[in-house]
């Protein structure tokens, strides 16, 4: 199999050559089913959100930034799918006092943790928030131009600095 | 995995299928109709001026030029003034409309062509 780059393939498919999203598809099925799998831990489930996700990626390839690559942007349509599935699972059981709260809860730590990444050092930052978009380790090095290493000191650390932070908030 | 990826797959070319032929259906239906409208117009703007014997004006060309020089605008005056404006615009409209979209699809006919090949090739080919 040549390997092509996003930028490649995205040209082939918008000229009408679709069997090149074949390529799209096999380069990044593991990755978001493991990032989906995460969240959502039945697999049928999983299974619908990814394949509605390839195929909302395939419907806006059209209007895709040659520029910028495909990979954020299908992680990106994962949450947005990931959100409706959880607004249609709440829509199946009776609205209760607990679900709401639960929302709240969780909206709010969202926020607090939102925060405390904004306080951690630049780069820690960076990689702290590439990690929570679902990138590798390997593929933030390659973004951030730092050995591997390196990369997993930076992210332990502000992970570590996270914890800290959240434990003295809750304190 | 390799099953998740089939299945992503043809969930992806079945959306695409559907697609591409109704698009296709569209375009041919939407081609068809404005030149066959275009068409019907002309039909009509040339009985009514058979009809009306517009056309005989015309028969000038057939004497000497100096006659056709002097008689030349008056002529064209006539004929504008007998003629159905609103059937002639309607005619031109419609054939506009027709060329457009008939060069558009020539102009996209490889990226078409290029969707039905690879739709073939994983429906048929397989």
């Amino acid at each position: 199999m040549k390997s092509l780059s996003d930028k490649e393939i995205i040209i082939k498919i918008k000229k009408g050559e679709i069997d090149y999203f074949t390529y799209i598809v096999k380069k990044y099925t593991r990755q978001i089913y493991n990032f989906t799998f995460k969240k959502i831990k039945n697999r049928e489930d999983v299974e619908d959100i990814v394949q509605i996700s390839f195929l909302q990626l395939y419907k806006s390839v059209g209007r895709l930034d040659l520029e910028k690559p495909v990979l954020p942007y299908l992680f990106q349509i994962v949450r947005n799918e990931m959100k409706m599935f959880w607004r249609r699972q709440k829509a199946t059981v009776s609205l209760d006092e607990k679900i709401a709260t639960d929302e709240k809860e969780e909206n709010l730590e969202k926020e607090i943790v939102e925060k405390q990444i904004e306080k951690l050092p630049k780069e820690q930052k960076k990689a702290v928030k590439l990690v929570s978009q679902g990138y590798s380790y390997k593929e933030i090095a390659k973004f951030l131009n730092k050995p591997l290493n390196t990369i997993r000191t930076i992210i332990r650390r502000g992970r570590l600095k996270l914890i800290k932070s959240k434990k003295n908030e809750t304190a | 995995m390799k099953q998740l990826e089939k299945k992503i797959l043809k969930k992806i070319y079945f959306f695409e299928t559907q697609q591409t032929f109704l698009q296709l259906f569209l375009r041919i239906l939407a081609m068809v109709s404005f030149f066959l409208a275009g068409i019907i117009w002309i039909y009509y703007i040339v009985q009514e001026l058979i009809y009306q014997q517009t056309l005989d004006i015309f028969e000038i060309f057939r004497e000497d030029l100096m006659i056709i020089r002097e008689n030349f605008w008056e002529v064209i005056g006539i004929f504008t003034e007998e003629s159905p404006i609103l059937e002639i615009m309607l005619a031109i409209g419609t054939l506009v409309i027709s060329v457009y979209l008939i060069v558009k699809f020539i102009v996209n006919f490889v990226k078409i062509k290029n969707k039905l090949n690879s739709l073939i090739k994983f429906w048929f080919a397989r």
